[in-house]
């Protein structure tokens, strides 16, 4: 018999203040749907992370909070060596910030990131719109099988794509990455994105895309009416 | 000439009298209530104005995320007891207080307006980031800190900013005197309390907390909080719980006091363990000005519905009455409130969602709700963002169905709670829960007032 999907929520305790918890439920019963057991684990801050799960989730956190995980996360082994295994990982707004190269702090001074991506992350400068907030919508990089993108952004930073990375899409409405229209960035099995909603509520093809990752037979079709009838209000 | 004290005296005459102007124009015109408005003009002419109005009363400021509107309530029933103003044997007394929820500088200055020479006593809820203003200005005997929690997250944007907020207030010279009276459950309020903590002046209440996400990182040095065995918060810091001077016991049926161990029950009409937290905040504020913690209770129980939330309708379809309740939940920690009320006779919840500015515009909160508690009840989902919520409880394996319209839903509800109630013939009554958040719990007040919506309403969900 095989063993059930771990999925990890990583330090809900502190990147989990904008709903992004969601994601794991998500992931977990659209496998359940289709008759694959699958286990959430919430790990919090002070507790080490396992090395041999197939799906990490970062959420989206405040300043303080956003350092004391990269710090922390950057010192796990464990965590390190299930990337490199190739463990499905989505980081969203500062999890997406923080597995790049670096990102600022509260004072916009430079953070070590963990260096997973190949994209660094600096405060916005300009003054008329410091924060970006409201309603995404973009359109996906070619060959990734993904519907239009939408979501919620609110972040400050602004992310900039090295070579290596390819973009998740282009943005059609909001301000995503802030750099030449992109928005979010896929390596691997790595997945970055500043879109909440949480972003798996809202793009059920990038769901089963990270899920498609995991399982090895073809996902079948789940009716997702609902969502579409979501999608449909929102991008209205 | 004029005299610099005649001067003020004038200024702030022309001040209130164009600010009721304002107050009274906007409301003839239908622009809602004015109070805002009137009190802004007022402050716009003179700025002190709120400070005058209220120098000589004694007043209590109540401030938090949640329950700040509650408590002022049940604060004010205590403090209008008729036993406080019999010298002369007289009945109730005006307690001058702002409990529309108007708790910006310029909604108390509009409440002060109505106040006579001879009426002592104001209760304000204050908003969270004006409680530093509104204290230096009206110099408090009582400030009630309830919680800091996420209620906005794309408008107001950190807590951690609102508890520095706090703390400079708290830490002014012309505060040094005032009471605080301080829920010791939440490790925001008390660390913005800081240095004052040890002092005469600070009272600890165990307030509850239903809702702790926020509060995992320690605001004094980033750490982790922790919880011991006793289910006391600390961190490795020197931040920790202090000791309780008020506290509940037996699920919130009895308050406690460390000096007088004596278990008050505690009945009231408002439902739920956090209004009974209120309460015990409310009544900790009430006996610095004199009022017994016995009478406090006893008058708070005849508060049955605050601004229009709590409030029960009644309507009849055949032999079946319906006694909808209408119920608030602004935020994450709100909702979870809920879930602990909800009728557990009831087949049937209606709970609607917007999402304006003063909801907060991103609705991932939802899915930091545990909906799938809710259970087996049938749930329709409304306002302008259902279809947010219907997919959040697809994901929750509800049973509910995605009807945005206000009305609508309601009737949808009505013909789907008497399909799955059993009849039993003869007279029956269905109560049913009907929970929204802010702007949606305005338009569902608009649908219960104005007498066209509602008969509309009446006319879906009884025979004709
Ligand atoms: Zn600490």
């Amino acid at each position: 018999m095989k063993a059930d999907i771990q999925i990890v929520n990583v330090y809900p305790d502190l990147l989990g203040t904008y709903g992004d918890r969601g994601n794991s439920i998500i992931l977990a019963k659209r496998l359940s749907w289709r008759g694959v057991k699958s286990q959430i684990i919430d790990i919090c801050f002070d507790q080490p992370l396992p090395k041999d799960a197939q799906i990490y989730c970062l959420g989206g956190g405040e300043d303080v909070a956003q350092v004391s995980a990269a710090k922390q996360l950057s010192e796990s082994s464990n965590f390190d060596y299930a990337i490199k295994q190739g463990a499905v990982l989505l980081a969203v707004c500062a999890g997406f910030q923080i597995i790049g190269g670096s990102f600022p702090d509260l004072n916009g001074s430079a953070c070590k990131g963990i260096g997973i991506l190949d994209a660094n992350t600096f405060k916005n400068s300009s003054k008329r719109s410091s924060r970006a907030v409201g309603e995404v919508v973009a359109d996906p990089s070619a060959g990734l099988g993904l519907a239009t993108l939408i979501g919620f952004e609110n972040h400050s930073g602004l992310t900039r794509l090295g070579n290596r990375t390819t973009p998740l899409g282009s943005v059609r409405k909001g301000v995503g990455n802030g750099y030449a229209k992109l928005e979010g960035a896929i390596d691997g099995h790595v997945v970055g994105t500043y879109l909440h909603g949480p972003v798996l509520a809202r793009n059920p093809t990038l769901a089963d895309m990270l899920l498609s990752w995991v399982v090895d037979d073809p996902l079948p079709e789940l009716d997702d009416s609902e969502i579409d009838q979501l999608r449909a209000h929102i991008r209205n | 000439m004029l005299n610099g004290k005649r001067m003020r005296l004038w200024r702030m005459k022309v001040a209130i009298w164009m600010g009721l102007g304002f107050a009274k124009t906007t409301k003839a015109l239908g622009l809602g209530q004015g109070e805002q408005l009137g009190g802004r003009v007022c402050l716009y002419v003179y700025p002190m104005a709120i400070h005058d109005l209220a120098k000589g009363k004694k007043t209590a400021l109540i401030s938090g995320t949640n329950g700040k509107t509650t408590t002022t309530s049940l604060l004010r029933a205590a403090l209008a007891l008729p036993a406080i103003s019999n010298e002369n044997g007289s009945g109730q007394i005006n307690v001058i207080s702002n409990t529309g929820g108007a708790n910006l500088p310029s909604g108390i200055t509009t409440a002060l307006f109505s106040a006579h020479a001879e009426d002592s006593f104001c209760v304000f809820e204050v908003d969270e980031s004006y409680l530093g203003e509104v204290a230096r200005a009206v110099l408090p005997k009582v400030i009630v800190l309830l919680n800091l929690s996420r209620d906005q997250l794309d408008r107001v944007s950190e807590v951690k900013m609102l508890a520095e907020k706090w703390k400079t207030a708290l830490e002014l010279e012309c505060l040094a005197n005032v009471h605080l009276v301080v829920n010791a459950d939440d490790p925001m309020v008390v660390w913005a309390v800081g240095n004052r903590g040890g002092g005469e002046l600070v009272t600890w209440v165990g307030g509850g907390a239903t809702w702790s996400a926020d509060a995992t990182t320690c605001p004094n040095c980033g750490g982790y909080i922790r919880r011991d065995t006793s289910n006391s918060w600390f961190c490795e810091c020197d931040l920790k719980q202090p000791e309780y001077d008020w506290w509940l016991e037996d699920n919130g049926s009895f308050c406690v006091e460390k000096n007088n161990k004596d278990k008050i029950p505690i009945l009231l009409d408002l439902p739920g363990s956090f209004n009974r937290s209120n309460a015990l905040m409310a009544t900790v504020a009430a006996t610095f000005f004199g009022i017994k913690k016995e009478d406090a209770f006893e008058a708070m129980r005849n508060v049955t519905e605050v601004a229009g939330r709590y409030k029960k309708v009644k309507f009849s379809r055949g032999n079946i009455t319906f006694r909808l309740r209408l119920l608030l939940a602004k935020n994450p920690a709100g909702w979870c409130e809920i879930f602990d009320i909800l009728d557990p006779s009831s087949p049937v919840v209606v709970m609607a969602i917007n999402a304006k500015i003063a909801d907060g515009q991103d609705t991932s909160w939802l899915w930091d709700v545990p909906f799938e508690i809710i259970g087996k009840r049938y749930v329709v989902s409304s306002g302008e963002r259902g279809w947010d919520l219907g997919v959040r409880l697809k994901y929750a394996q509800v049973e509910h169905k995605v009807v945005t319209d206000l009305s609508d839903a309601l009737s949808h509800a009505v013909d789907t709670a008497i399909q799955r109630t059993e009849s039993r013939g003869g007279k029956q009554c269905i109560k049913m829960d009907y929970v929204a958040n802010y702007t949606a719990f305005q338009s569902l007040q608009k649908v219960m007032s104005s007498d066209k919506s509602y008969s509309k309403v009446l006319r879906k969900v009884r025979p004709l």
